[in-house]
């Protein structure tokens, strides 16, 4: 059955409408970022750059503004994400076996703790977590917000694997312990290929956490060789307020990877994600 | 499998079996501590980075401590007297409040809409799905300055738009009237708060059969009347998920008022996130005064949340 016309219409018109109000900002930030400053800053702003140009993200990446190349941050960057991704994905499915599988006493204790830990509201954590570092001498080390990051991970990642490991069939473990392999060998040669596409959506989310997350590594990490691509932007922004071409510019480098990256990997993620939300 | 690996851990830790009590003892000690390696560094983390900081801000709440981090001795409620003395916090409360209410109760509706048009058969669906999930994926800071930057007050296309229009006939500073600011702000925090909700309640509306719908349709039912009686009450338990994942988020988020007022001017677009940040490193900073405003948040949000479960509990009683 065909919908009528109108209905037809009105519908394309919202998509429409929806599609220009969701992408204008990321297409506006593209655009100015390749725009020279006169074009910029003129009283008739057009949508595309006249005359492209490059300089902009020049700046940004040699370092020239804030002092430190754009590579510096973005290796800090993809350290701390690809670390918290890597830690909090083994750790979360080491986890998420022993509650999907074994019972033990505190197991329902364990997995309440899950569930209430997600509410805490974790900004209301960066006085208490601040002082902690700087007590352990671990304020402005990576290391100190590869943790905080894997610890902030860890309760939905346990959640969101406890289903995908009760999803595999025990029988396939009973073989494999019946031909003799050890718990280590079964939980690696049978386990984790077969959970691996939930430990790929809650590590895409992890990763996007991590590379975006700002407040922390705002307040850990002072020295401006260890920061992180969003305190890049910050110093761009917290220095020069009206440089709008390299902000631009600098967002841009940040966010353009990581969304062309979850546009590919959407479809698994969001259905894994909100699966693992509703049945919550 | 687990016999396999309870044998192991049984194993590891029991040594040759002496008098069999005591085997025994070590044997169910054994079979107890068997998940340890399993959740073991998961549940050390989470503590220490969680749960540990949970009762030290309680702690640090009521003590003196000093701008370098250093404990000075106990302060029992001063720290509460001085936040409760802050002529701002009233108003940042009650700001507060407004911000976490407007921007859930905005997103949940809009996503409502959103959801049912991704949810619709039309051409370009899929293209449609994709611009409404970039914000999700692009960093909140990064959107948040983009916003400053199309709301700038001499070259922002807000303006130059809204003008074209004949919405308005000056430029307008949004960003430094505090009412509008807050709008506009409250705008973004929709805006990025969109993508999780509405894919949420997309997901809701996919497990809703069709079948419910045909038996509707055979009743005489119309558009509206099955959305409010059929669609809406099936949602429930998505449209729960979603508010409460949304309350905390919105009542936390620092990057958008953080990159687009500063709280400014004055504290008079902080809310309370924005407000507890700024005493502990702006100036003067008094660590146990923010921690203490930490304390009054959580309390806040637990209040939100609860005031949120009667009122849904409550209507669905009244339904049924």
């Amino acid at each position: 059955m065909r919908a009528p016309l109108w209905r037809r219409v009105a519908l394309n018109a919202a998509g429409v409408g929806v599609f220009l109000v969701s992408a204008f900002p990321v297409f506006w930030m593209i655009s100015t970022a390749f725009k020279p400053n006169g074009e910029i800053f003129s009283s008739t702003p057009h949508p595309l750059p006249e005359h492209p140009t490059l300089r902009h993200f020049g700046s940004v990446v040699d370092g020239s503004v804030a002092g430190v190349s754009f590579w510096s941050y973005f290796a800090n960057s993809a350290a701390v994400a690809i670390a918290t991704v890597v830690i909090s994905g083994l750790l979360a499915l080491l986890a998420a076996t022993a509650v999907a599988r074994f019972r033990f006493r505190f197991r329902t204790t364990f997995l309440v703790l899950l569930l209430v830990v997600q509410m805490v509201p974790c900004e209301a954590l960066v006085i208490p977590l601040f002082i902690d570092l700087k007590r352990m001498e671990m304020l402005n080390s990576l290391v100190g917000l590869i943790a905080v990051y894997v610890g902030f991970a860890l309760p939905f990642g346990v959640w969101m694997l406890r289903g995908f490991v009760a999803a595999v069939p025990k029988e396939l473990e009973e073989a494999a312990a019946l031909d003799g392999a050890g718990p280590l060998r079964i939980f690696f040669r049978v386990l984790l290929p077969l959970v691996a596409p939930g430990l790929v959506a809650t590590s895409v989310f992890s990763f996007i956490t991590a590379w975006n997350e700002f407040l922390f590594a705002y307040t850990f990490l002072k020295d401006q060789d260890k920061a992180t691509l969003p305190i890049m932007l910050q110093f761009f922004f917290g220095r020069s307020g009206n440089d709008w071409g390299p902000i631009m510019a600098a967002s841009t480098l940040l966010t353009l990877p990581v969304i062309a990256f979850f546009l590919l990997v959407q479809r698994r993620m969001v259905s894994g994600l909100v699966a693992g939300a509703v049945k919550g | 499998m687990h016999d396999t690996i309870e044998a192991h851990g049984a194993g590891a830790t029991t040594p040759a079996p002496a008098s069999p009590p005591s085997t025994s003892a070590l044997r169910r000690l054994g079979r107890a501590l068997a998940p340890l390696p399993w959740i073991g560094p998961a549940v050390i983390l989470i503590g220490a980075v969680v749960l540990w900081p949970v009762i030290e801000m309680v702690r640090t709440s009521l003590l003196r401590i000093s701008s370098s981090g250093a404990t000075l001795g106990n302060r029992g409620t001063g720290n509460y007297r001085d936040l409760f003395d802050e002529s701002d916090l009233v108003s940042v409360l009650l700001r507060t409040v407004v911000w976490v209410v407007g921007v859930v109760l905005v997103t949940i509706v809009v996503s409502l809409a959103l959801g049912q048009l991704l949810n619709a058969r039309f051409p370009g669906r899929r293209i449609v799905r994709w611009a409404v999930i970039v914000p999700w994926a692009a960093s909140v800071l990064m959107t948040a300055l983009t916003w400053k930057w199309m709301l700038n007050y001499y070259y922002g296309i807000v303006n130059k738009v809204l003008q074209g229009a004949g919405l308005i006939d000056h430029p307008v500073n949004w960003l430094s009237h505090p009412t509008q600011a807050m709008m506009w702000m409250m705008w973004v925090a929709v805006f990025v708060s969109l993508p999780f909700t509405s894919f949420v309640i997309l997901a809701g509306l996919q497990t809703i059969p069709e079948d419910v719908y045909e038996a509707a349709r055979v009743d005489g039912a119309g558009r509206a009347r099955t959305y409010f009686r059929i669609t809406l009450p099936l949602l429930r338990p998505s449209l729960l998920v979603a508010a409460i994942i949304n309350v905390i988020n919105v009542f936390n988020s620092f990057p958008i008022i953080y990159a687009m007022t500063g709280g400014g001017p004055g504290s008079k677009t902080d809310t309370s996130t924005t407000f507890m940040y700024k005493l502990a490193f702006s100036g003067s900073g008094d660590v146990g005064e923010s921690a203490a405003m930490a304390v009054v948040n959580f309390g806040l949000i637990l209040i939100l949340v609860l005031v949120y479960l009667r009122v849904v509990g409550w209507r669905g009683e009244a339904q049924s």
